[in-house]
């Protein structure tokens, strides 16, 4: 068990799951002394039925304040401002996020607007700046993949000023976060893929990355052993209401692992590809998590073979050569995805190249790459990386990962420095 | 892994464990809107070194601070009115605790006074108990001796039990500065309760994966670094990696429901001398040989935090829950090898009567665990494991 010299490790959100933890809420906003919730979501959750289902379970016990669906997919000063808005003219007293990244991160900003009675949101903007406990926020995740129901950071574009403000405060954690399979049951194959696929890269970098600690290890070995076990049943049997509360659970946990673990180069690229082509969030991970992992493994593959236990079981782990179990881990990735493919009649993208746009053009022409390098370089998590990276490194990892060839190992510059 | 149908964790505290962990202190208390503590501590249980220690820390913070280091031994009840009005006196917004057991429950009884006016209808007794809202930044600096109850939300005011997930500190911060050379019986006897608290937060169908990832570290923590705080081995690092483990129990153990090593000892325990964790580690291996006949999968998974990845892999699925109580007895032979007073073997060397267990037995066992509870502790009566047989 790995013990660093010092590290920090905080969730403090309440988490209720179950196959009925919606009807749980009417109690949960009673603890929390709230009676007139406003529920935040977006039209497409609203179209799934998702806000239905979430109103029925809870009106017998719960006024609602208000319900809005006009969250965009990239969170918008304008709409944050605009819900807060509504929250005071309904005089609601709590907060109910149903739905992915971009509702979170509009909650969280409608919420410091309306619990600091401002319309001002740029100057609680950075870390540590709110001072004092929110309005309760209850968090409703319709993917299973972001964990951002247990994160505290949110980021609100500001399309007018041509900004992203990011927020960061221990403040902006959801009181509680609910998981219910039945908000997950509809999801489509590739989404359940993709969104599976980068809770399983929060889980793994958390645990091979350098800011791990025992207790995000814990969270990270159990998030990859409830992805391996159930992933590709649930593409299976998609209405398995077990798997999908085990794949909600497990990204809960993967969630808890990355925020107090931060990630690396898997999400240094990813975000990079994501920002330059408009690539989502899940396929980037699922493509670059292996060569993350391949780049990365004269540092720390006895770490990546530990993965190899809760991934493929005790059985492949036992019959696995000790020297091999890192690079059986990254196979193993490869096949999942390989599956994934096959399971979601091809939606689920193995590498860069194959990404293609609805008119049939390439999503990640292969001139981008000298872009996605350029940006990369500036991003946070390739401090926590463990071999370093420099603009040649990151363009020699996204030139395999868009051709879909396994990384040549003997082109990575291999640092000096030792993991202590 | 199978899930429960439905569960729900908290788990309010901030972990800062490791090399100067009490910088931080300023910070935090600024992070959780504070900046005038009031610090309480025993200068008798950690001594006046460590005070001054953690009142370093806020050297270059320009903040004020209160300090009572003379808080005794036992809560005092009639202690809290003068510390409630010290505390507001002295401006203070936020109490920082050094150390364990009634210290730490007098300052989670203080802040409960000082935020809310509230005297304690919080009980554990299963009343009906008000939620008291949130209270005042609590930082708790741990120290060697604990046995992961500083974490919970549990405390005696001397009176009655308090218990409330309100009462759980803010932040524990674990510093290597701060781990006392106390003797080892009483470092063994805090583990030893973490440690068992840990295993049956473990094996609790209902508790969940979050709590189960506490206890998983816990149990990981304590096992791997305890014989070497014995050892002397690098005993400060050492005893931060297990008091580390205790915290993270704590954690569990007030997110599961107490288990039969727990009830049980604490019964034992009113008529024997015995140190509490000696008795929970006497019952442990029984319990253990129970539950792995009923969930022998369950059981057989506490391997992997003891022992890792590699030996759990290659041991044979029938085999695991012999192994793990197997290994349980080397850990305690272990600590036997480096302990003056030695855990016993059986509840017959902890000189307990038949007629004490019994009447025990009678009183804790009801409905259908009656055989259950008779099986472990017919078995720790003996000290062979059922298992063995």
């Amino acid at each position: 068990m790995h013990v660093p010299g010092y590290y920090e490790f905080f969730c403090p959100v309440k988490t209720v799951a179950g196959h009925h933890a919606l009807e749980k809420i009417p109690q949960l906003l009673n603890d929390l002394g709230a009676q007139r919730p406003m529920i935040i979501t977006d039209k497409g959750v609203v179209a799934a039925g998702l806000v239905d289902t979430v109103s029925a379970a809870i009106t017998p016990g719960i006024q609602m304040g208000a319900l809005t669906d006009d969250v965009p997919p990239d969170s918008d000063l304008k709409v944050v401002v605009q819900l807060a808005g509504v929250y005071r003219e309904s005089g609601c007293d709590a907060i109910i996020a149903v739905g992915g990244g971009s509702v979170m991160d509009t909650a969280k900003g409608v919420n410091i607007l309306v619990s600091e009675n401002t319309e001002d949101l740029m100057q609680f903007s950075g870390a540590g700046i709110l001072a004092r406990p929110l309005k309760p926020l209850m968090a409703i995740p319709t993917t299973a993949g972001t964990g951002s129901e247990v994160t505290q950071v949110a980021v609100i574009a500001d399309h007018v000023r041509n900004l992203k403000m990011p927020f960061a405060s221990y403040f902006l954690l959801p009181d509680l976060a609910v998981l219910d399979p039945r908000m997950t049951l509809t999801l489509p194959p590739a989404i359940t893929a993709a969104t599976a696929m980068d809770a399983l890269t929060h889980a793994v970098e958390a645990y091979t990355c350098l800011a791990k600690n025992p207790l995000s290890d814990a969270h990270a070995l159990l998030a990859i052993e409830l992805i391996g076990q159930n992933l590709l049943n649930v593409l299976n049997e998609p209405e398995n209401a077990d798997g999908r509360l085990a794949l909600a659970v497990a990204s809960n946990l993967a969630g808890v692992a990355f925020s107090n673990a931060m990630v690396g180069m898997v999400h240094t690229l990813g975000h990079s590809v994501g920002a330059v082509c408009g690539v989502p969030h899940g396929a980037c991970m699922a493509i670059l998590l292996p060569y993350g992992l391949e780049y990365n493994m004269h540092k720390n593959g006895y770490l990546t073979a530990q993965l190899l236990l809760p991934l493929s079981g005790a059985r492949v782990y036992a019959q696995t050569p000790a020297h091999l179990r890192a690079q059986q881990t990254v196979a193993a990735i490869r096949q999942l995805n390989q599956r994934l493919h096959q399971e979601t009649g091809g939606r689920h993208a193995r590498f860069f190249k194959e990404i293609t746009g609805p008119d049939g053009s390439a999503r990640v022409p292969v001139e981008s790459l000298e872009a996605i390098a350029d940006k990369a370089l500036g991003d946070g998590s390739i401090l926590c990386n463990p071999e370093e990276l420099d603009r040649d490194d990151l363009l020699m990892v996204m030139s395999h990962a868009w051709a879909g060839k396994p990384l040549d190992r003997n082109l990575v510059k291999k640092g000096d420095l030792k993991i202590r | 892994m199978r899930l429960p149908d439905e569960f729900s964790f908290s788990c309010p505290l901030k972990i800062n464990c490791g090399t100067r962990a009490l910088a931080n202190l300023p910070a935090e208390l600024s992070a959780f809107n504070a900046n005038a503590p009031l610090i309480l501590a025993s200068r008798d249980q950690v001594g006046r070194k460590r005070v001054s220690t953690v009142i370093d820390a806020f050297r270059t913070s320009g903040l004020t601070l209160g300090i009572y280091d003379r808080l005794p031994g036992q809560p005092q009840p009639d202690l809290m009115p003068v510390l409630a009005r010290m505390y507001r006196d002295g401006g203070c917004d936020s109490v920082i605790v050094l150390g364990h057991g009634s210290v730490v429950d007098t300052a989670k009884c203080l802040n409960l006074m000082v935020s809310t006016g509230f005297h304690g209808r919080t009980d554990d007794s299963g009343g009906d108990a008000a939620d008291p809202g949130p209270l005042r930044p609590l930082m708790l600096v741990a120290t060697s001796g604990g046995n992961g109850d500083e974490v919970t939300g549990y405390a005696s005011d001397g009176v009655r039990r308090l218990c409330s997930p309100r009462l759980i500190p803010t932040v524990a911060f674990i510093d290597p500065a701060m781990m006392e050379d106390r003797n080892d019986r009483d470092v063994v006897d805090g583990a030893l309760i973490a440690l068992v608290h840990a295993v049956e937060a473990f094996l609790d169908d209902t508790a969940g994966p979050m709590c189960r990832a506490y206890a998983h570290s816990a149990i990981g923590l304590i096992v791997n670094h305890l014989p070497a705080v014995l050892r002397k081995t690098d005993r400060k690092k050492n005893l931060c990696a297990a008091v580390n483990g205790q915290v993270a129990a704590g954690c569990a153990f007030f997110s599961s429901s107490p288990g039969v090593c727990h009830v049980l000892a604490t019964g034992l325990k009113q008529g024997t001398d015995l140190p509490l964790g000696f008795l929970m580690a006497i019952l442990l291996p029984h319990m253990l040989a129970e539950a792995g006949f009923n969930q022998p999968e369950r059981v057989g998974e506490l391997l992997y935090p003891m022992v890792g990845a590699d030996i759990f892999a290659v041991t044979a699925a029938d085999l695991k829950t012999p192994r793990t109580i197997a290994l349980f007895w080397e850990f305690f032979d272990a600590l036997n090898a480096e302990l003056s007073l030695k855990i016993p073997t059986s509840i017959g060397d902890a000189e307990l009567t038949d007629e004490q267990i019994k009447r025990i037995q009678s009183r804790l066992a009801r409905g259908s665990i009656d055989d259950h509870v008779a099986r472990i502790l017919e078995g720790a009566r003996h000290g062979v494991t059922a298992i063995d047989d």
